[in-house]
């Protein structure tokens, strides 16, 4: 029988033995769940700049349409509509997914489950370096006769089945061309997830036992693997369409426009869960620390976040209500979807239990996952709105959706990754960040982006429709052109916010003080390693004996408790605890 | 654990029968048989062809749950999707 | 700074049972080879892909009343031939593997290299379908069951190429008798991707061939 080369054993195997790298294997080329972490990080925030920009342009189109924006120049109807595909293009694909699943998940999963690295270092090398080449074309795709793609982050057809229908010809398909390699490079990645989490947890780390960080990478991972699929198919369709004339989705040479929108949200629903449970990750992981108290309901969560993974799946036509899909199928979606809300609010009641009666520590990272909580009340919420056919019919389409899935987003996405950022930059970088910025950074962050949003909930309200180059062109939305100039407004300040932000992180990275082991006193295991962790994650593999929530256990030494320290070692009396 | 012989001819035998399949295949068509009954029928020695290759080939028979439940998922999750399609896509017409 | 080691070797002396103790279900997960669970998951996010594509032939199919007289000229011959060849490479590969188990390398060397040589032939019969498909006239504009023929068929042949290119190198790997613990290991996942794609075409050919 041929040897099973046992786990650990492939993990001691492929990491690098300790000798001297180039600076390209060791830099460029590396296979350390770290470094790699560190690049899709950059990859990340580079794009955030990109896509921050592109708010920028949006909202100033909306507030003083017929203006020149400055910086930039005038934009043009057609460029408006490439500068709103491109914006979500970004958001979604280029900084959502490389922050929250490319970069925390793959600094994070090894460490907090006690391994060495990932069980398949060089996919993991060569998923990054896929995203990174998806990147590159999408932003080649700028560069290109007749613009980037600029039919919408949602690429309907037969809008986007046709070079003639948006004047755009390679734009749209180099932008098929990187989305279809941005979903390569996460399906790759997504094994290393899944294997490393299942397979190669430390001794003692039982499943239930692991930080929900993990779950939510893992449970987002495969949403996305089996969720993607009938997309892929569809791109290479709609690529086929655009470049030899083939008539999958073109009503014209027989084929079915619905049916590309179908294949779209089959993926895109749950996509937006993959990209917002890991927020709610790093909210998870930051509460207990900084309330010194278990997370409350830690198997309820679990559970929670599996039954909303199985549900993602079955509420896709909430997006096509009026799309003019068979109405038989309103009613089964809606009801889907309005259930949906229930798994996300057992989370949102456990996270304010959690919070309850605790001692709390409102340093930037709480700060953070606090706001990014409340925020996220709003979005949700407005999403029953949304979830019931009837309403949905006069609110598709309006920037009440718009104002919606920010506020799901951009709380989780950018509030939980802030947070995150915070809280784990002493254990990437080995440096403090600095607190008074942080908090500076919280409250234009905090403040600002409830201002932006928060009138165009109005202005949906109002019949306001998305994607739309001149507000000011309806009679009946000329009222609320005020609101648009406070959001963009806002925006102007939200995004001159970020600043501190940018220089906090590089500053840092120089002259921050140097991080201890265990800043926060945080009982999961990469804490209990060096800030940074050497080559190979720990120096033992560490031995679990608790979960990851053990704050203020009774009769403790103190009021946290290491996975890795017996119940002798934090102090109780007897073992048994 | 079977012995080495056993699992050479399991594995040739599978072969026969995946031919002898793919002959009945080919005969159903070319029988007289009213179109839907013929389409049951291929469909379904395919669908037996595929277990023979995926439990004896792919050594699902002797896989864990969880493998086997990695491998069936998506395929019940893909067929749940053609079946909410058919009002919109099949029916259109 | 050193509390993590020393924490980590006292607590392995005095921890109660009870707290090591992985359930059944854990014990299982963990002894699974890596690669396998890795090979596997990937092959669910491919039953995706082709189960989409598969999915969207079916339904349009049915849309557009059968496509009888479209899907007539199909080689169902070349088809049903190409479908005899993948079948018995699928036996090769098995053998392979078992050759593994037996630890007979010359054999494994033997069935890989047949195997990519029944690889090689179902690309070749599929060339001259298609050549013969484009002589006739049927392009993958030919009409919409065409533009489904040639995809499904086209992003088939794109994996059974990746698969010859796999089988290929493992098996110069396997004649040099290089790195031989780890090419066992890879004849096994290699195989679960060739009968994967096998599988792959044996619903391919009713669906396009047969129907």
């Amino acid at each position: 029988m041929a040897e099973q080369v046992h786990a650990q054993g492939i993990a001691g195997s492929q990491i690098e033995s300790h000798h001297e790298l180039g600076f390209l294997r060791r830099y460029i080329f590396s296979v350390d769940h770290k470094t790699i972490a560190k690049q899709y990080l950059s990859l990340s925030l580079f794009m955030a700049i990109v896509g921050g920009f592109t708010a920028y342009l949006i909202r100033w189109q909306l507030a003083w349409p017929e203006t020149s924006v400055a910086g930039w120049g005038y934009v043009e109807p057609d460029g408006y509509n490439a500068i709103v595909t491109m914006h979500g293009t970004i958001m979604v694909f280029f900084v959502a997914m490389p922050m929250l699943l490319g970069a925390f998940g793959n600094f994070l999963i090894p460490l907090m489950v006690g391994a060495g690295d990932m069980a398949f270092p060089r996919l993991n090398a060569f998923s990054f370096w896929t995203l990174f080449t998806a990147s590159m074309v999408l932003l080649a795709s700028f560069f290109v006769p007749g613009g980037p793609a600029a039919a919408g982050w949602t690429s309907y057809a037969p809008l986007s089945d046709n070079p003639l229908y948006t004047g755009v010809n390679w734009g749209i398909n180099l932008w098929i061309i990187a989305v279809a390699l941005e979903f390569a490079s996460f399906l790759m990645g997504g094994v290393n997830f899944l294997t490393t989490a299942l397979n190669m947890r430390a001794r003692g780390m039982t499943l239930w036992r692991m930080p929900l960080m993990v779950w939510m990478e893992i449970i987002a991972a495969v949403v996305f693997l089996l969720s993607v699929g009938p997309l892929v198919a569809g791109a290479v369709m709609l690529l086929l369409d655009r470049t030899i004339g083939t008539g999958f989705f073109a009503p014209d040479r027989g084929g079915d426009p619905l049916l590309w929108q179908h294949l779209f949200w089959f993926f895109g629903h749950p996509e937006v869960y993959v990209v917002a449970l890991p927020g709610f990750g790093v909210m998870m992981e930051v509460m207990p620390v900084f309330s010194r108290k278990p997370i409350f309901g830690y198997r309820t969560i679990v559970t929670s976040v599996i039954a909303a993974g199985l549900l993602s799946f079955i509420v896709w036509a909430h997006h096509m209500f009026v799309s003019g899909m068979d109405p038989r199928l309103a009613t089964p979606f809606s009801i889907t979807t309005i259930l949906i809300s229930v798994p996300f609010a057992i989370m949102v009641f456990a996270m304010i239990a959690t919070l309850w009666r605790g001692s709390i520590s409102l340093k930037t990272p709480m700060l953070f996952a606090l706001g990014g909580l409340a925020s996220f009340m709003l979005g949700g919420v407005t999403g029953i709105f949304l979830g019931s056919a009837a309403v949905d019919i006069y609110l598709h389409g309006t920037y009440f959706v718009v104002a919606h899935f920010h506020y799901t987003l951009f709380p989780t996405v950018f509030f939980g990754g802030f947070a995150g950022l915070y809280y784990w930059y002493p254990k990437m970088f080995g440096r403090m960040m600095n607190e008074t910025l942080g908090q500076i950074h919280f409250v234009l962050t905090f403040v600002c982006f409830n201002a932006v949003f928060i009138p165009l909930f109005l202005t949906g309200l109002a019949g306001n429709p998305r994607r739309i180059y001149e507000t000011t062109a309806y009679e009946f939305l000329k009222p609320v052109q005020p609101l648009h100039v406070i959001a963009t407004i806002a925006t102007i300040v939200l995004l001159l916010g970020q600043f501190p932000f940018i220089a906090n992180f590089v500053v840092s990275m120089f002259r921050g003080a140097r991080a201890p082991q265990n800043p926060w006193q945080a009982n999961t295991l990469e804490w209990q390693t060096d800030s940074p962790p050497p080559h190979g994650n720990f120096r033992t593999i560490p031995v679990v004996f608790r979960g990851p929530y053990d704050y203020t256990v009774p009769a403790a030494a103190q009021d946290w408790a290491p996975q890795s320290q017996s119940d002798r070692e934090i102090g109780l009396a007897a073992a048994g605890g | 654990m079977e012995s080495v012989e056993h699992g050479l001819a399991r594995y040739i035998g599978v072969w026969v029968w995946l031919v002898a399949l793919l002959a009945a295949g080919l005969a159903v068509m070319a029988l007289p048989v009213p179109k839907l009954a013929a389409l049951a029928l291929i469909f379904g020695i395919a669908s037996i062809k595929a277990a023979l290759v995926i439990r004896n080939y792919m050594h699902l028979k002797y896989e864990s749950l969880f493998i086997i439940a990695v491998a069936l998922v998506p395929v019940l999750l893909f067929i749940g999707l053609a079946i909410a399609l058919i009002p919109d896509i099949a029916m259109h017409r | 700074m050193g509390s993590s080691e020393v924490s980590a070797n006292a607590g392995a002396g005095t921890a109660s049972a009870g707290d090591l103790q992985s359930t059944g279900s854990d014990r299982l997960l963990r002894e699974l080879p890596i690669g396998k669970i890795g090979i596997w998951w990937f092959l669910a996010s491919e039953i995706m892909i082709f189960g989409g594509l598969i999915t969207c032939y079916v339904l349009m199919r049915i849309a557009h009343g059968g496509w009888e007289a479209e899907a007539a000229h199909v080689k169902w011959r070349l088809g049903a031939a190409n479908t005899l060849v993948l079948v018995t490479s699928s036996l090769t590969m098995i053998l392979a593997h078992y050759s593994v188990e037996r630890d007979d390398r010359g054999a494994v060397s033997r069935y890989l290299g047949i195997t990519v040589i029944l690889g090689l032939v179902f690309l070749g019969i599929k060339t001259f379908e298609y050549w013969s498909d484009l002589r006739e006239g049927f392009t993958p504009l030919s009409g919409m069951f065409w533009s489904f023929y040639y995809m499904m068929t086209g992003l088939h042949a794109i994996h059974v190429t990746a698969g010859i290119v796999i089988n290929a190198v493992l098996f110069v790997m396997a004649r040099r008798g290089t790195l031989w613990p780890r090419v066992q290991q890879r004849v096994e996942f290699a195989g679960l991707y060739w009968h994967f794609v096998d599988v792959v075409w044996i619903f391919l050919f009713p669906l396009l061939y047969l129907s």
